[in-house]
């Protein structure tokens, strides 16, 4: 049977890589003596499978791990034995049972929330506004081998500015396919500070069910 | 948001960030007010210095104390160490990443002598003086320790205090005796003075040298009346009963040793004549098989490493080995925790064991005979002859296994040319070996041998401490001569030949037996731009040459000198417990091919005994 983690990645932890992340959760589920289920061989390995990788440096409230278990177990207990395990900037949001024949977490993930804090662009919400009331917005996408023009609009399906709280965010397309990035929307506002110098969060990770977007927490008979 | 010392800019731009962040599992974090700070240092990358045991064991313990704060400190990489210098940002600590110039100590573990320019890239990102002579009251006391400090002298001039033996002894007394100064209106010079009085502590600013004519030492003696003219090392006595830290620091990013660690005895029985672990170690102690279980328990739980290794020196010598591995295969198997097994001697035991923990065809069996010829094995005192090897590579082919790694020294005191071809042909024996006794049907793919050759250093405390090293063009046509020798054996296709670099193993040469005079050499080579020496990619030879050049100094004099019995040598003022006169008896034998027995069958007379404790009870 699988079983779902959600968790959160904050502090002096955003700087571990993806890698470190999944080594870390081998770690913890020991730790905490979850019954992880092994590949077979010589050098057997948990069975585990995360959402894309999150860039280095950003925070993060909806990560997730899929993992295969080899009993049944009390969720309840388990999730007190993973948050007393981990430690304060990987917290444990929820743990719980996946139903049989769901798609793993890498799989489902379609589209991705991201916040970003004090994006420091002029008239922001003016210019979210804008952004969404044109058809195509093309921006020029770079890759270790190629750079190509894309049209991100239609990959963009919300895009809002919080002028109290002075926060932008956005709803985007993540996944295998058509999976562009925070700074493609904000290159798509015209925004041209300094990227490094940006707060950002990567608040939740939603699959398409329907013509609608779920969060991946949100798990349910139906997927 | 946690405190860190470098900026989102910077931990973006540099490679691998995790390094330089702390806050992983078992890190241990104080409220700083009050206490004494301790940064504990291994000057290399986090990765290597993170799978020290020996830090681990002091981390564990000093932090044991309630009123210090240990916390750890790393070289940083080339690309941060540019930044910093560029940006004039201080070197931190970890866990608090607080600047190191505000730290009471600066301890610094020294493990090979190839990471000393490294040690200058510590003191020099933390804004600490070089030279001990020029540091202020307010500068943290520089203290050295680990197995280069049995010869402390290259790097004499830039600490303020050596520790000599093991870490676990007088810690707690030197702590108090700072606070205690510091209380009455500190001066650092009277501390390091007082430090000085305690058992293992040395200072080498209170010791003076001069020099005869010809450059060698012609006195090293106490300034002060009441601190001693010879200091003794410091040893655990009892193994079991020592402190072990049962929740190491688990690390993010995948460090060398990714899994828990169980050293299950200290010292080596063995008397390798070129082996100075084999010397400064004694007496060879043990610690518990039923602790070191417990031990294994916990620290998984403690970790949730996968992985188990054990540690020592001459691993089969451990008198439980047999019982421990078991109960860690048939504990642990089932959780899917990996036994990595130490080099054993290869023998039916060690293959069963193997054969238990890892895919036989993957596996390599390893030997280290170190000189190819029976009468060099003699001479080096390596207690293992050609039958052995052949009788345990036999049974290892008749197991499955088709991977041979062979080790050797090149320019081992004594060597002749035909020693050294003796390398190739024991390679291509233990090739022809397989083919003999695997009939071709059986046969799964092509034996693999693959030999290595090290250039040897004579070193410290061992009975060639007095030798003659090689020069690197004699390195070279050495391995020059091995290898041509490799390639006119029947089956040269089956054998792979490496061999290491000749000018790096000469530097080793000239710190590993040089006096304090060398210090000078090595804050020139890192003005010159050396750092991270121990890698072969940001190796340079030229500015050393330079620094030698500059400073007035002939490396040749330190690595190529043979040194007479009647030398003061650096490293004479220190008392390993093993006697001069037994390293020159045991230098003559070497020279006639003399076999020395190990301890268990007889002993030796090394002088050891007099530390009461290990095998020698």
């Amino acid at each position: 049977m699988k079983a779902r983690i959600r968790f959160s990645k904050s502090g002096a932890l955003v700087y571990i890589g993806h890698l470190d992340v999944m080594r870390y959760f081998q770690k913890l589920f020991r730790r905490a003596g979850i019954p992880v289920a092994y590949t077979e061989g010589f050098s057997p390995h948990q069975i585990l499978s995360f959402t894309p990788p999150l860039p280095l440096g950003m925070e993060s409230t909806g990560e997730y791990a899929d993992v295969e278990l080899t009993s049944e177990i009390s969720y309840r207990d388990a999730i007190e034995a993973l948050r007393a395990e981990s430690v304060p900037e990987i917290e444990i949001m929820s743990f719980k049972e996946l139903p049989a024949g769901s798609m793993n977490a890498m799989a489902s993930v379609a589209a991705a929330r991201y916040r970003v804090y004090d994006p420091g662009i002029p008239a922001c919400g003016d210019a979210c506004d804008s952004f969404m009331a044109k058809d195509d917005i093309i921006i020029l996408k770079r890759s270790k081998k190629n750079e190509r023009l894309v049209n991100i609009r239609p990959l963009v399906y919300e895009l809002t500015y919080d002028r109290d709280k002075n926060t932008m965010e956005m709803l985007i397309s993540s996944g295998s396919t058509d999976n562009i990035k925070p700074e493609h929307v904000l290159e798509g506002l015209g925004f041209t500070a300094d990227y490094d110098d940006l707060s950002i969060t990567r608040v939740d990770q939603y699959t398409r069910i329907d013509n609608g977007f779920v969060s991946l927490d949100n798990i349910s008979d139906g997927e | 948001m946690d405190k860190l010392a470098l900026s989102n800019k910077i931990l973006r731009s540099v490679d691998k960030p995790a390094r330089y962040i702390g806050h992983e599992v078992n890190a241990i974090y104080k409220d700083p007010e009050g206490l004494i700070r301790f940064a504990m240092c291994f000057p290399d990358i986090y990765e290597i210095g993170m799978s020290h045991l020996g830090i681990q064991i002091l981390y564990d313990m000093l932090n044991s104390y309630e009123d210090v704060w240990c916390e750890r400190v790393y070289a940083v990489w080339s690309d941060l160490y540019a930044i910093m210098k560029e940006q004039d940002i201080p070197l931190f600590a970890l866990e608090s990443q607080d600047n190191i110039s505000d730290f009471d100590f600066l301890g610094i573990t020294l493990q090979y002598e190839m990471c000393y320019t490294n040690v200058l890239q510590i003191l020099d990102l933390s804004h600490i003086p070089f030279y001990s002579s020029d540091r202020s009251d307010d500068d943290p006391i520089v203290i050295m320790g680990g197995p280069c400090t049995y010869n402390p002298e290259p790097v004499a001039d830039l600490c303020d205090l050596v520790y000599i033996g093991e870490g676990e002894t007088r810690y707690r007394q030197l702590i108090d005796l700072y606070k205690k100064c510091r209380s009455e209106g500190y001066d650092r010079q009277a501390f390091i003075h007082e430090a000085a009085r305690i058992p293992g502590i040395y200072a080498p600013s209170c010791y003076k040298v001069t020099y005869n004519s010809d450059n060698t030492i012609g006195s090293f003696t106490p300034i002060y009346d009441d601190i001693p003219a010879k200091i003794e090392k410091e040893i655990v006595c009892d193994l079991t009963d020592s402190c072990y830290p049962l929740k190491p620091v688990v690390p993010y990013i995948k460090a060398t040793q990714d899994r828990i660690v169980l050293e299950i005895q200290r010292g080596c029985i063995r008397g390798c004549r070129f082996c100075q672990a084999g010397s400064v170690y004694k007496p060879t102690r043990f610690r518990d098989e039923k602790k070191l279980e417990e031990y294994a328990r916990q620290m998984i739980a403690n970790t949730g490493h996968g992985e188990i290794s054990l540690s020592s020196l001459s691993s089969s010598d451990y008198p439980a080995l047999n019982e421990l591995c078991n109960y860690l295969i048939d504990t642990f198997s089932d959780e899917h925790i990996n036994i990595s097994l130490p080099s054993l001697r290869v023998d039916s035991f060690s293959l069963d064991v193997m054969s238990k923990v890892q895919d036989v065809r993957k596996s390599v069996i390893t030997f280290a005979p170190e000189a190819g010829s029976q009468r060099m094995r003699n001479v080096i005192n390596k207690g293992i002859t050609y039958d052995d090897i052949m009788d345990g590579c036999s049974k290892a082919f008749c197991g499955g296994w088709t991977r041979v790694k062979l080790y050797f020294m090149l320019g081992l005191p004594y060597e002749t040319e035909e020693d050294i071809i003796q390398i190739a042909e024991l390679s291509n024996d233990i090739a022809k070996l397989y083919y003999d006794t695997i009939p071709k049907e059986e046969r799964r793919e092509k034996v693999s041998i693959v030999s290595s050759t090290s250039f040897f250093v004579p070193k410290p405390f061992t009975p060639f401490q007095w030798a003659s090293m090689n020069t690197i063009d004699e390195f070279r046509y050495k391995a020059h001569v091995v290898n041509t020798a490799m390639k006119s054996q029947l089956n040269h296709k089956s054998i792979k030949y490496n061999w290491h670099a000749a000018d790096v193993s000469v530097l080793e040469g000239v710190f590993a037996r040089g006096d304090r005079r060398l210090s000078r050499v090595l804050v020139e080579a890192y003005r010159g731009g050396c750092m991270f020496d121990a890698w072969t990619e940001s190796f340079s030879f030229e500015p050393w040459e330079k620094a030698f050049e500059k400073t007035g100094i002939d490396p040749a004099f330190y690595y190529n000198r043979e040194r007479g019995f009647d030398e003061i040598l650096p490293w004479d003022f220190i008392d390993i417990g093993v006697t001069r006169d037994y390293l020159q008896r045991e230098y003559i034998r070497a020279s006639k091919g003399e076999v020395t027995p190990n301890c268990r069958v007889n002993c030796s007379g090394c002088g050891i005994r007099g530390y009461h404790g290990g095998v020698c009870q």
